[in-house]
């Protein structure tokens, strides 16, 4: 057992630190620290016995052929430099915009916004084309205008034929005609040139002012008398 | 007055040819530090491994991305040094993923690792501590340590190889040591009392 004050000192000299002068002499005097410090050189030797094993192993010889091939293999393979990546990347941009294209054009669905947007007339009975002055309705409201057409409303705007093909028809009730346009108009009067759906979300609508729908006095008769018959 | 330079038919075949004559000089140049980096890159990778299999596709592949990435060194000199990093790093990648793996199967399938004439040669009590001992060490006093280990490393030169002052090299494998002994004295006095 070595001497507690120089058992520190024992570990890192024999890990490959300076031995103090301190030490030295303490190990000429001192057995037990000599031993001690013996067996903990003999461990070192063996630690680094052990090392040299670990990291010293024979090289396969299959490992330079092999990794000859692999280069020949990654030399031989195509590679894409920028000057061929540039124009693939506008080959492949004008496919995708040209496949857009077509596929709308056949299927009329590439846009949505196109399909949900629909013109009102400034008057009724008057027709615009689609763009600068034209209000597009939401979704909502294109299907609120269908449930009007399933109760036998007739149709307020009608897709005429210089109109395009993608534009949804909202029906109304002929006596709301002129109310809807009239709504229409003043969308117009406040610069709203179009009004989609994306726009609905930051733009708070106003809630449409509908006049009350004037109905006539019902005509109430009485029902023939059953105590008369 | 512009100056006009037309693209003339053969200059593209002529580039390309110039560029393919680059291509050839630059793996022949790779090709020709092969047979004092391929054991380099093995060595590394076979102690952080303790794998001979392992360590030799580990040993290929940092050789390939050093290959790939040969046009962007311009110090070549550094070359081994940047090697040691490619192997050192790709190893340890495989020893986490290896340790994934082990979780995740079954204790049937793991006698599927067969250990080589040298690993069993190697296997020896001592040898299995030290070798566990060593996977414990951090990155950085495991390389070190590695490196100063492998036949013809001085600790200069592993100071150039790792890009850090002589200094940080000796404080480094003293810790090392030091702890590599604390881990393994007590198998040693194991095996003395036996």
């Amino acid at each position: 057992m070595p001497c507690e004050p120089y058992q520190d000192a024992l570990v890192s000299a024999a890990a490959g630190a300076q031995v103090t002068r301190a030490l030295r002499s303490h190990l000429l005097a001192c057995d037990a620290c000599r031993t001690a410090l013996a067996e903990e050189q003999a461990l070192h030797a063996s630690i680094d016995a052990g090392l040299r094993i670990i990291t010293n192993p024979a090289v396969p010889p299959s490992l330079i052929p092999s990794v000859r091939v692999r280069l020949q293999e990654s030399a031989l393979r195509p590679r894409w430099t920028v000057a061929q990546l540039v124009p693939a990347a506008v080959v492949l941009l004008v496919v995708l915009f040209v496949a857009r294209e077509v596929h709308w054009l056949v299927w009329g669905t590439s846009d949505t916004r196109r399909s949900a947007s629909v013109s009102l007339p400034a008057q009724p009975g008057q027709f615009e084309p689609p763009g600068r002055g034209a209000v597009a309705v939401s979704p909502q409201i294109a299907r609120s205008g269908a449930e009007h057409a399933s109760r036998g409303a007739t149709p307020l705007v009608s897709r005429g034929e210089n109109r395009p093909e993608t534009v949804s028809e909202i029906l109304v009730p002929r006596d709301q005609e002129a109310l809807l346009a009239d709504y229409a108009e003043r969308w117009r009067s406040h610069r709203r040139v179009v009004l989609t759906a994306e726009q609905l979300s930051d733009a708070p609508l106003k809630p449409l002012e509908v006049a009350p729908i004037q109905i006539a006095l019902l005509d109430v008769r009485p029902l023939v008398d059953a105590d008369s018959r | 007055m512009q100056e006009l330079v037309l693209d003339q038919p053969g200059h593209t075949a002529q580039k390309e040819y110039e560029r393919e004559a680059a291509d050839i000089a630059s793996r022949q140049e790779f090709e020709a530090l092969l047979p004092e980096a391929a054991p380099l890159a093995f060595r590394v990778a076979r102690g952080v491994l303790r794998n001979s299999a392992d360590a030799e596709d580990v040993a290929q592949e940092a050789l390939l991305q050093a290959y790939r990435r040969w046009h962007r060194l311009r110090d070549r000199q550094r070359f081994r040094g940047w090697l040691v990093r490619i192997a050192f790093r790709l190893a340890l990648d495989r020893t986490r993923s290896a340790k994934r793996r082990e979780i995740r199967e079954t204790l049937w399938s793991q006698t599927a690792h067969r250990a080589s004439t040298e690993d069993i040669a190697a296997s020896s009590e001592f040898q299995t501590h030290l070798e566990a001992a060593l996977a414990e060490l951090s990155e950085k006093y495991r390389i070190v340590l590695l490196l100063s280990a492998m036949e013809g490393h001085t600790l200069e030169e592993v100071a150039v190889l790792l890009s850090v002052p002589l200094g940080t090299v000796k404080s480094r494998l003293f810790f090392a040591r030091k702890h590599l002994a604390e881990k393994l004295r007590c198998h040693v006095n194991l095996t003395k009392t036996r």
